[in-house]
């Protein structure tokens, strides 16, 4: 009997579900009526839709050369041709760091064939697809079905070809990634696009390869960057990796303002102003902080250190009501922020000493960074700003993000505060903030501010913006973070107290990180709707990348006039705002899964 | 054996908590004050140099203001101008919100649906959207709709829709003569739908046998909606008594307007400290009252002296109407209120009966009008006539790119909603036998739409807000007219302080509206 039935088992083994195309169709498209009907509904829709689609743009009569002939513009603005060396260098200098990044954090991983074949299989189905609907001629289908065709035998090969290995992790993501970006590069060197020319009176569109003038500095970029991957990679091999991780974002942090206020402005430097006031400044403060912050940290148990910092922050207070120059009373409100924080981070030893090197490298900071910022640009641009474009619409994005931070957390401390009178402002504030929409507090800021600035003070057209945004989004971003904040459960606390941990320090070391990590993906997502929101500056006429998509290109005139090719400009406007907006939210994935947020 | 007890002494005042706690929330409330101080006197003493003064005569003088569209394109008073700016904005507001909760629930519904083609068609949707800045799309749409050809004068006639680089008319439903009567019959019918339904209900509980209450009250709405629509006649007698009402208030002294208010006021926050005190009331006479408790207090009772104080004051500013009359902010309310009852006695009258027009414009209490394109001006240029709903092209913009964009945004609020009703609640459904539309319409739905609710009002205040926007396009909303106003008059705080409250008052009770739903909502767990 026993016999019997293990030879029924093996006789019955399950059997593999019912596949292939047919099936796949039954049970995805056609489960029903309704089904069925509302597929072949959405196949003519999408049919319908991308035929239009393709029509449209290649219809002659676009003018994509509004796109290609200005693209400079539309980058940088009116930035002098001869010191775009800097935006190379700046860009160079994102590059290198990000390759570096991706070298240190070791992102990337490998993936399994089957699903880079399956990748493949897509994008080879979808270029035959348009292939098929597209209103091209033979050959232009032709080239697009072909190239569809290539890349589906490919997925199709990684799909099936190679058994049982497809389903080992084997391909390294950053490899197909290098891949992809390389065949770009080629791009640049061999697609053309359409360039208009001056022929006499006529004007007649040409056909020049991408970037004509780009292609070698963008060639340069990639292979700079895979060395800057390579070679971090050697270097960070046989090292600490915690001490190499902390001074690349250490990096990344001074890369901003290296880049935007020294390589982009190209400050027009008075030394003689540095020598006999900045430096002295920096000197005295520094040593006079570093014997003040010593003595608070050894009196950090007792009265005296509370009466040191209580001093400080009244003698800082008071220095806003007389005249004086801005950059001692900034000095003296750090100074006063040290001391009031020496009892949390400071203590003996090593972190004493820590404390003092963070207090000269922030003083230094100041010094030069007011310095530096109240020098004139060397770069003579037409206009108000040296800032124009998509160079414009990233510095505001980054500059509004970076400055609302803390703004944000402030604000949501206060608003979770058992303090009435914190929690109070903090409630107005955001509620006032959130409940005006920015495009308004734009206005006003453009409007009340320079009003308000005291004599000599003038602002910007992108300070004031930049304002406006930070103002704004600190609102938002203070709700993000209260989220997280409420999210913390008690015994967090109370663990923190059990252990001795003052209020300051349950806050900063066990409280925001925990809230900050829970929320990250609700950040990014703020990051993302501050960069849509940095377009809302054309409406004040700042030249930024969609002013230049709507209005410059559209009433340019000399030496070609584009009457009219607003929609293509807006167009490609847009394919930029989406790749950005969209490599920024896969990210926010990554970080999700990373993370395993909302799976705790 | 002695124990020594060691005397603690008493806590010094800079190692109080309490007091560190105060001292440190009064010290930075004086910082921002007198931040606050020093920007607003700067400001102040800028525009004093620039002889600039600040009043609000600009709201009752003539604008000079160009109105392309709205309830009065030539309005006679700032303020009239700022209303028509204000209905724009809640034109765009609602008939937006309408459309993307439409389109969104559409997609959400289609991102979870098992056909593939439609699930990806959703997906694309949402990523292409949600991700280009909303100006992208406004103006896109704006430029792209006045590509369409004009209108020439062939086109004259009456159509059914008629789309041009003048914007889109479509026939359209709107109130006419005796609307306000038979809406208030309808309401009456509403109730009248809702005891019948009780009742076939009891029938049915008492009996056992079906009571078709859905089909009854409906049956009772619509018999209601029927009778009204030739009924609404006999309501004339409605009239006399709201114009008893309008000269009620007409001959009532003015103060009492700013009186009433400061009292309430008052009145609500001594109630609301009375009743705080009780509720911290236990057997042992007052429980513990905390520094947050009596800050509470303190604010209630100074919040209620401050709006009496400002209901008072604002109630006493004049401002010169245009025809040279002087006038106070209470005596204005009372006009308003008076006017509000006058126009209601009006609507009430019989004498104003539907106007019938061939071929364009039929119906009763509501009509249904069919647009016409005509020959205007002295030269005769084809136009859109006054009948029918004409959209102009900024209208259209701002519209469609607020709908396709908080579409998206909507579709991905459902999608979670409905992704976070638990699988077990679908499972036990099907267990008991219900059907797919059951299941959706009794169970996944209302379960939802509870987690939907939050991020949706969210979504809708973005919408609000969003429709701000317009200026952009020139579409005449509150932010448009009120920069224009500024740049005309020069009277930019007092605009500036408008725009605030406006857009501070929506957002608000649009929270509160949500905030009641959802409390309505929520699950109540032990």
């Amino acid at each position: 009997m026993a016999e019997m039935t293990t030879s029924q088992e093996v006789e019955f083994a399950p059997e593999l579900p019912p596949h292939g195309p047919v099936v796949w169709l039954r049970e995805n498209l056609f489960q029903n009526v309704m089904s069925g009907v509302m597929s072949v509904i959405s196949v003519l829709v999408v049919v319908v839709a991308v035929r239009g689609l393709l029509a449209w743009m290649f219809n002659p009569r676009r003018r994509w050369d509004a796109v290609t002939f200005n693209m400079k513009l539309m980058m940088v603005m009116a930035y002098p041709a001869d010191q775009l060396w800097r935006v190379w260098l700046s860009v160079f200098v994102v590059i290198a760091l990000v390759s570096a990044s991706l070298a240190v954090w070791k992102v990337g991983g490998k993936a399994e064939p089957r699903h880079v074949g399956r990748t493949f299989m897509t994008i080879g189905g979808t270029l035959v697809f348009i292939a098929l609907v597209s209103p091209f001629s033979t050959s232009g289908k032709g080239l697009w079905a072909g190239a569809g065709a290539l890349f589906f035998i490919v997925g199709w090969t990684l799909r099936t070809r190679l058994g049982e290995r497809a389903k080992k992790p084997l391909i390294p993501v950053l490899g197909l990634v290098t891949v992809a970006f390389g065949l770009i590069v080629v791009a640049l060197w061999t697609v053309k696009v359409p360039w208009p020319l001056k022929e006499g009176d006529f004007q007649i569109i040409v056909f020049e390869p991408i970037a004509m003038s780009t292609r070698i500095p963008w060639t340069m970029l990639f292979f700079g960057g895979i060395v800057a991957y390579l070679a971090v990679k050697v270097f960070a091999k046989s090292r600490d990796g915690r001490r190499i991780r902390a001074s690349l974002t250490g990096l990344w942090v001074l890369s901003f303002p290296t880049v935007v206020f020294i390589l982009l402005r190209n400050p027009q430097v008075d030394v003689n102003r540095g020598v006999t006031w900045y430096l002295p400044t920096f000197i005295g403060f520094s040593v006079v902080g570093w014997f003040v912050l010593t003595a608070v940290s050894k009196n950090a148990k007792n009265e005296l250190g509370r009466v040191i910092a209580g001093v400080l922050l009244i003698a800082a207070v008071t220095s806003f009501v007389f005249p004086m120059e801005f950059l001692i009373r900034f000095l003296l409100m750090a100074l006063a922020a040290f001391a009031f924080l020496t009892p949390t981070f400071g203590g003996v030893g090593p972190n004493q000493r820590k404390l003092l090197y963070a207090w000269v490298f922030s003083a230094g900071t100041i010094v030069l960074s007011v310095w530096l910022t109240l020098n004139a640009s060397g770069i003579d641009v037409p206009g108000e700003s040296y800032l124009g474009g998509l160079m414009l619409t990233i510095v505001l994005a980054v500059l509004a993000v970076v400055l609302s931070i803390p703004i944000g957390i402030l604000m949501a401390l206060g608003r979770t505060s058992t303090m009435p009178i914190f929690r109070l402002l903090s409630t107005v504030y955001i509620e006032l903030v959130r409940g005006v929409p920015l495009i308004t507090w734009l206005l006003i800021a453009f409007i009340m501010l320079p009003v308000a600035m005291p004599d000599g003070v003038t602002l910007s057209g992108v300070m004031k913006a930049v304002g406006a945004m930070t103002f704004f989004n600190g609102a938002y971003l203070a709700e993000n973070i209260r989220g997280g904040l409420q999210s913390i459960s008690v015994g967090q606390k109370e663990a923190s107290r059990a252990l001795g941990m003052s209020t300051i320090q349950e806050t900063v070391f066990i409280t925001l990180p925990q809230a900050i990590r829970a929320v990250l993906p609700a950040l990014v997502g703020q990051v993302i709707a501050t960069f849509k929101d940095t377009s809302l500056v054309t409406i004040v006429s700042l030249f930024d990348f969609l002013h230049i998509a709507r209005v410059v290109i559209p009433s340019q005139s000399n030496p070609f006039v584009f009457k009219g090719s607003i929609t293509v400009t807006l167009v490609f406007a847009a394919f930029v705002y989406w790749l950005f907006t969209f490599a920024f939210s896969r990210m926010s994935l990554r970080i999700e899964k990373k993370l395993g947020v909302g799976e705790r | 054996m002695t124990v020594e007890v060691r005397q603690h002494a008493k806590t010094p005042l800079w190692r109080n908590v309490t007091v560190l706690k105060w001292t440190a929330q009064i010290f930075i409330l004086m910082v921002v004050g007198g931040l606050f101080l020093v920007l607003a006197s700067t400001a102040l003493r800028n525009f004093e140099r620039a002889d600039v003064s600040f009043g609000w005569g600009w709201l009752s003088d003539p604008p000079g203001v160009q109105i392309r569209e709205g309830i009065d394109l030539h309005p006679d008073s700032g303020a009239r101008a700022l209303l028509v700016g204000i209905v724009n904005t809640f034109r765009i507001a609602i008939s937006g919100i309408v459309a993307a909760t439409i389109l969104g629930t559409l997609l959400g519904i289609g991102r979870l649906s098992s056909n593939w083609i439609v699930k990806k068609i959703s997906t694309v949707y949402v990523e292409t959207f949600r991700n280009v800045p909303l100006l992208v799309l406004i103006f896109f749409w704006s430029a792209l709709a006045i590509t369409l050809p004009g209108l020439t004068e062939e086109d004259v006639g009456t159509y059914f829709f008629k789309a041009s680089n003048r914007g889109f008319a479509f026939a359209w439903i709107f109130p006419n003569g005796g609307f306000w009567p038979w809406l208030l019959i309808v309401a009456v019918g509403l109730f009248a739908a809702r005891y019948v339904a009780r009742r076939r209900r009891k029938y049915q509980d008492d009996t056992g046998r079906p009571g078709h209450s859905g089909r009854y009250s409906l049956a009772t709405l619509i018999l209601f909606s029927t009778v009204g629509w030739f009924a609404w006649p006999l309501l004339g007698f409605m009239q006399p008594v709201f114009g008893a009402i309008e000269s009620l208030v007409d001959s009532m002294p003015a103060v009492i307007i700013p009186t009433v208010i400061g009292l309430g006021a008052i009145a609500a926050s001594v109630a609301w400290i009375r009743n705080f005190f009780e509720s911290r009331r236990t057997p042992a006479g007052f429980g513990k009252i905390t520094d947050d408790d009596w800050f509470r207090v303190i604010f209630a009772g100074v919040s209620g002296i401050a709006v009496a104080y400002l209901a008072f004051t604002i109630g006493g500013f004049t401002l010169e109407a245009t025809t040279g009359e002087v006038l106070s902010v209470a005596e204005l309310l009372r006009t308003g209120m008076g006017n509000f009852f006058g126009g209601l006695a009006t609507s009430f009258s019989t004498q104003n009966a539907n106007q019938v027009i061939e071929g364009v414009r039929s119906g009763g209490p509501l009509v249904f009008e069919r647009p016409i394109v005509e020959l205007r001006g002295s030269i005769g240029v084809p136009n859109y006539g006054t009948s029918g709903m004409v959209l102009t092209i900024p209208f259209f913009a701002i519209w469609i790119g607020v709908t396709l964009y908080a579409a998206s945004f909507i579709a991905e609020i459902v999608r979670g909603g409905v992704l976070a009703v638990p699988l077990g609640q679908t499972e036990a459904a099907k267990a008991v036998g219900l059907k797919r539309g059951q299941l959706l319409r009794m169970i996944i739905l209302p379960q939802a739409f509870r987690i939907i609710l939050p991020p949706m009002g969210n979504q809708y205040l973005n919408l609000a807000k969003n429709t701000s926007l317009g200026l952009a396009v020139a579409y005449a909303d509150i932010v448009a007219i009120g920069t224009t106003l500024l740049n005309q008059t020069g009277q930019s705080l007092p605009v500036v302080v408008v725009w605030m409250s406006f857009f501070i008052t929506v957002s608000l009770s649009i929270s509160a509206i949500v905030n009641y739903y959802n409390r309505k909502m929520q699950l109540v767990e032990r």
